[in-house]
């Protein structure tokens, strides 16, 4: 295989239902044996994404293209990818074995090669032995390993998956989470999966793709979407954070800024998107778990303020600090490290460089869409 | 006071009932329904069965309970066997007419948006509202040498001269199948709205075309509603009167016209009471046949 050929490659796909815009039209490319994570909240517009690549939708304008191959005219029967469905979607009237045996069946794969497949892939889900069970017998868990068999014994290039865990809870999240990164490692496609959950996604991806209103935000390695999120929609989406509203002042290293709040006229480093220009409004975006208590030694931003409320997680603790000239800020600290903290204590607070990132005003400012069609001023 | 745990599904299931007292009131207050039903239902039924082994005095015309046979081997008669073979297949018809026409307009109508499937479903039982005489004379008219349907296909070459429907066995069927459409397409509409459309993307994902589709995922799926449909339609077709007796002329009887016929004209009641429990011995026989198998399918799924 040439290395210029992509698992999977959008371009221009466009979908809208009516005057509502689904999907604005992007340019995505995915890699062969990649987890890709498409996240962002619901009505995005990442299921419409995502079947409109199993063939399930069709794009008012735009073209999908699977391993260089041109599908967009092409019914889903006729693709090389499949599906997992969030709500299993099995076929309640046949057995487990039936259903895995389901496609292998429409793909005239013969009788004596169906049984061993299907008994491997069972196998691998950890469901052999229940082969005459019907779904309807089966937990939760267990149907969605079935539709994950069902779909993965046509050996797909591509398999595309639908916020498969949506309906499982939290423990058992965690563990078909592991099972899916094992099997993808074992049998080395490109798994697209789609997800509200962040967590879930940063977790478990090699990429992801950050959604919203029909707009692809960011996309990147969970890492540098966390840490240099493309806009505050991103910022905010992948996690808790602090902004600022910021004036960039000059340009320090490459890479860094010098900026001054609007309110408060604090003047602080931060890191951010090369090209910023002098004068120019940015937001400045701090993660909780970047601010300690006490001066840093190359601290960027060092201010007090009043300890006003602690709230104790477990692996964390997080303050909440009132008064500084930044306003509010939200910390998170290592659980037991943070014991000693009192409400009402006067302290200060800075964080590194690195810590910080900047997202220009202008940045891809999705023009939110609401279901119905209307534009939300933003 | 004693509990009951109400059941939904009161037929296999034993209600739990506790060793308490006031049993006996409790079962006092069943004694209106049990009565109405014995006094309707049971004792007609009784009535019929005793009268079809009695005989009619010929000179007389006075009933004699004598505890013969002899109108059950009336039955034997070829000319009686020939109109139970035509209900059948009149029936059968009927009951296959409204599967093939009913069921692609039930599936049309499970996959509509909910309150254009209300505006289809309204549609379909409006000419209900119509008296069922009426609409059934109007089918002599539509099928008729000069009606619409004879015009059109004169107009378009494909007859020439008479249509030559009026009075036959298959203008029974068309009225049939006409009349009892919604009967079937309504159990129909309940078992097809059922499927998920997720399921047919599954199996389009899996690689099966929309007649694959069907094939394996639908028609499973619309089983309980075949069945259902095709009872409701074939039942009341078998016994049917009124049809027959307006298109068919008085020529094409079915066997619910000969019963008819017996009651009404000959007098012989004893003949007929034969007749009508013996057709409902045979419908009995078949119900509880297809129920096994209904429930065993059922029990797959």
């Amino acid at each position: 295989m040439t290395d210029n050929v992509h698992a999977i490659r959008l371009s221009k796909l466009h979908r809208r239902f009516g005057d509502f815009v689904a999907v604005q039209p992007l340019d995505l490319e995915m890699e062969d044996g990649e987890f890709f994570s498409l996240i962002g909240p619901s009505g995005c517009g990442k299921t419409t994404t995502l079947r409109m690549i199993a063939g399930l939708d069709r794009p008012t304008s735009g073209t999908v293209e699977v391993f260089g191959q041109d599908v967009t005219e092409a019914p889903a029967y006729r693709r090389p990818v499949n599906t997992v469905f969030q709500n299993y979607a099995l076929f309640p009237h046949l057995s487990i074995f039936e259903n895995v045996a389901f496609g292998l069946k429409e793909h005239r794969v013969s009788r004596r090669e169906i049984g061993p497949k299907v008994a491997n892939m069972l196998e691998l889900v950890h469901l052999t032995g229940r082969e005459a069970d019907k779904p309807a017998q089966l937990s939760g868990g267990q149907q969605q390993r079935v539709a994950l068999a069902r779909a993965l014994v046509l050996e797909p290039k591509v398999l595309l998956l639908d916020e498969p865990l949506g309906a499982l809870d939290l423990k058992l999240r965690k563990s078909m989470q592991r099972l899916l990164r094992e099997i993808q490692r074992e049998v080395g496609i490109t798994f697209i999966y789609v997800t509200h959950d962040q967590e879930e996604a940063f977790s478990m991806s090699t990429r992801v793709g950050v959604m919203n209103g029909g707009i692809l935000e960011q996309v990147g390695p969970p890492k540098e979407v966390y840490r240099r999120p493309a806009s505050r929609f991103v910022a905010d989406f992948v996690g808790a954070s602090n902004h600022v509203a910021v004036t960039i002042l000059e340009t320090g290293r490459p890479g860094t800024y010098v900026v001054r709040s609007t309110e408060g006229e604090v003047t602080c480093l931060a890191a951010g998107p090369p090209g910023l220009a002098s004068g120019a409004a940015a937001e400045m975006i701090v993660r909780p778990e970047g601010i300690v208590r006490g001066e840093l030694e190359d601290s960027a931003c060092s201010l007090s303020g009043r300890v006003a409320e602690t709230s104790y997680s477990g692996p964390h603790t997080e303050l909440t600090i009132e008064g500084t000239p930044l306003g509010a800020l939200r910390t998170a600290e290592r659980g037991d490290e943070s014991t000693d903290v009192r409400t009402g204590e006067t302290v200060t607070v800075s964080w590194s460089v690195g810590a910080s990132w900047l997202v220009p005003e202008d940045a891809p400012a999705a023009s939110p869409v609401e279901p119905d069609g209307s534009h939300v001023a933003a | 006071m004693s509990v009951t745990t109400p059941r939904l599904s009161g037929l296999r299931s034993v209600p739990a009932r506790r060793k308490a007292g006031g049993g006996a009131s409790r079962h006092l207050l069943a004694v209106p329904a049990l009565g109405w039903w014995a006094l309707l239902f049971i004792a007609p039924l009784i009535l019929l069965i005793i009268y079809s082994f009695g005989q009619l005095d010929i000179i007389t015309f006075q009933f004699k309970l004598d505890w013969t046979l002899e109108n059950y081997s009336r039955l034997g008669n070829s000319l009686y066997l020939s109109t139970i073979g035509r209900s059948l297949l009149l029936a059968l018809s009927a009951t296959v007419g409204c599967l093939v026409l009913g069921f692609p307009v039930a599936y049309f109508m499970s996959r509509q948006a909910p309150g254009f499937q209300r505006i289809l479903i309204l549609s379909i039982l409006l000419p209900f509202w119509a008296s069922f005489v009426i609409r059934t004379y109007a089918w002599i008219d539509v099928l008729g040498d000069h009606g619409p349907i004879a015009d059109l296909l004169r107009s378009a070459g494909l007859i020439h001269g008479n249509l030559g429907l009026d009075y036959t066995p298959a203008a029974i069927a068309i009225g049939m199948t006409a009349t009892y459409m919604p009967l079937m397409i309504l159990p129909l509409f309940v078992a097809l709205e059922r499927v998920p459309d997720s399921l047919l993307q599954a199996a389009s994902d899996l690689g099966a075309s929309n007649a694959r589709t069907m094939r394996r995922v639908v028609l499973p799926l619309a089983k309980p509603g075949i069945y259902a449909g095709c009872l409701l339609v074939g039942i009341p077709a078998t016994g049917e009167y009124v049809i027959p007796a307006i298109l068919g002329g008085g020529k094409t009887l079915m066997f619910g016209n000969v019963i008819g016929e017996q009651f009404q004209n000959t007098g012989d009641y004893p003949f007929g009471a034969a007749l009508a429990t013996s057709f409902m011995a045979a419908l009995t026989v078949f119900l509880v046949f297809v129920r096994r198998r209904q429930v065993a399918s059922e029990v797959q799924i």
